[in-house]
């Protein structure tokens, strides 16, 4: 089933600097795809055009049935609720716990104490955080702080997971933990759309696998391996 | 539907962001408690200023005074007639027969050996029976002397409106200067409250504008992620309220003495008791509104994308 479907989609900036065009891309529901390209190829860029952070200047981005570009900017959050995102600074909020961070997503969509209670501590048990759940974020690793963001943007369940670059920080061990969680996680049917130049993380996923160049899709492999060379 | 457990956690959220940074809270009180202080101030000032008005007003009044041969009885019958329906600019009447005359002129110039002789060689009361009236306002007198000239023009001697009214003038046009001069003061003031409050709450919420984008990404709402901003406003407005009313109430307090000394024996601390909830009123109020409406002012910049 079509989830999400990228028609023709540019986006240039201001002074005709264009990053990305042409993109056309069709993502079903439970995949796990892979968008791979040098830094600067425009991955992030498309990401942010899925979860409406930015507009496409050219073409339409649908969800579902729905071009996105028909939402309210009020209604935005709430569009949002859909996805879950993990990015290379693990922009969790400093002034609150790993607990309270990851209870946060479920705050801000009204979900009672007793909810939150109950589902934050398995989720940190699931991605190994049990132990650290009372400690903020200046206080735990990179690849825990990681983790936590990974949980933080599961807990609501969301239908797509975004992860930019979600290893771009961590050492091996921490990666590979971290490779092996998404597969998990894609395994209970959650969809992810995963964008990194790390190939040995796309490599061991072996996935479907979408290369960026010349500011455009250069290639799009069911199985795909990638390589920098 | 913003449901009460939200409002919960909203204020749960204004507090935690009120009391984590401590020293950018710190900083943006302090900026907050001198401008209120300055307000209350000008509010003191604005206040004492009416009510020393009052009181001067209180003071002005002007005598009618009529013929001798006209009876006592006919001019308390004026006098009732103008308390039960006559004109509204009339605050207050009061009839000083030609024995209280006496009586009050010999009171006042009992130390003057000279004017005893003078009313020794007259021999008999040369003051004549008044209405000593008080307007509602000063600029009244100029109709009511107008209005007994042409009502009782036959009975009456004079007035001494005409020989007052260039003090009353002056005195009226003072008020009005003093009045005008509180009152822009008093909008120069607020201009400033209100800028230099925006920009210290504008400059708080800055340090923190990274987290509006995360609450955003997690799907909060864009009220979700302003209402604790604004809670987080009106605890800065009620903290630097309170401390600045504190400092006011020390500052009166000491310059009290000073002021009995140098403005025979004005209490301004007395003068505070007595306006005291208004001003702790205005200053709360003026406090809580321009906290709050800051913070919601200075975060929606943040929350364009």
């Amino acid at each position: 089933m079509k989830l999400i479907e990228l028609r023709d989609v540019g986006k240039s900036y201001e002074g005709g600097f264009t990053i990305l065009k042409n993109i056309n891309l069709s993502i079903d529901a439970g995949e796990f795809i892979s968008i791979v390209g040098s830094s600067g190829a425009g991955k992030s860029t498309l990401l942010k055009m899925i979860y409406a952070y930015e507009e496409p200047t050219e073409g339409v981005v649908f969800f579902g049935k729905r071009d996105i570009s028909t939402i309210k900017k009020k209604s935005l959050p709430f569009y949002r609720r859909n996805f879950g995102t993990v990015f290379q600074d693990a922009k969790l909020l400093e002034y609150k716990t790993i607990f309270e961070n990851v209870a946060y997503t479920l705050e801000v969509q009204g979900a009672g104490d007793e909810q939150i209670k109950k589902e934050v501590p398995k989720l940190l048990e699931i991605v190994g955080l049990s132990n650290q759940s009372e400690k903020y974020p200046a206080q735990v690793s990179g690849g825990e702080a990681q983790r936590a963001s990974l949980a933080r943007a599961l807990i609501h369940r969301p239908r797509v997971l975004i992860a930019d670059e979600p290893t771009g920080n961590l050492d091996p061990n921490s990666t590979w933990e971290m490779t092996k969680l998404l597969l998990k996680i894609n395994e209970l049917g959650t969809t992810i759309i995963l964008a990194t130049h790390d190939e040995e993380v796309v490599n061991n996923i072996y996935k479907r696998v979408i290369v960026i160049g010349n500011s455009t899709i250069i290639s799009d492999k069911i199985r795909g391996k990638y390589s920098t060379q | 539907m913003f449901k009460s457990i939200k409002f919960v956690r909203v204020l749960r959220e204004g507090w935690l962001s009120f009391y984590r940074d401590k020293w950018l809270t710190v900083a943006t009180i302090s900026i907050m408690t001198l401008t209120l202080f300055l307000i209350g101030t000008t509010i003191f000032l604005w206040i004492g200023i009416q009510k020393t008005v009052k009181e001067v007003e209180k003071q002005i009044n002007i005598s009618i005074y009529f013929d001798f041969d006209v009876e006592e009885g006919r001019i308390k019958a004026i006098k009732t007639r103008l308390e039960k329906k006559g004109l509204q600019e009339i605050k207050k009447i009061v009839y000083i027969s030609k024995e209280e005359a006496l009586e009050q002129f010999k009171e006042e110039e009992k130390d003057d050996e000279n004017m005893k002789k003078a009313l020794e060689i007259i021999g008999e009361n040369p003051f004549p029976a008044s209405l000593m009236i008080t307007a509602s306002d000063t600029s009244h007198y100029d109709k009511i002397d107008y209005f007994f000239e042409q009502e009782y023009g036959d009975i009456v001697l004079s007035s001494n409106y005409k020989k007052n009214k260039n003090v009353i003038t002056d005195i009226k046009n003072r008020i009005i200067f003093l009045q005008k001069a509180t009152f822009f003061l008093s909008i120069v003031f607020f201009m400033v409250a209100i800028f230099v409050t925006f920009n210290a709450v504008s400059m708080s919420i800055y340090t923190h504008r990274k987290e509006f984008e995360i609450m955003r990404l997690v799907g909060a709402s864009n009220l979700y992620v302003k209402m604790p901003v604004v809670v987080e406003g009106v605890l800065y407005g009620l903290t630097s309220s309170f401390i600045a009313i504190i400092l006011l109430v020390v500052t009166i307090y000491s310059v009290d003495p000073l002021a009995q000394r140098t403005l025979e024996n004005v209490q301004i601390f007395d003068f505070y008791k007595e306006s005291i909830f208004m001003m702790t009123v205005s200053i709360v109020g003026i406090s809580v509104i321009l906290g709050s409406v800051s913070s919601y002012i200075a975060i929606r910049r943040y929350l364009e994308k």
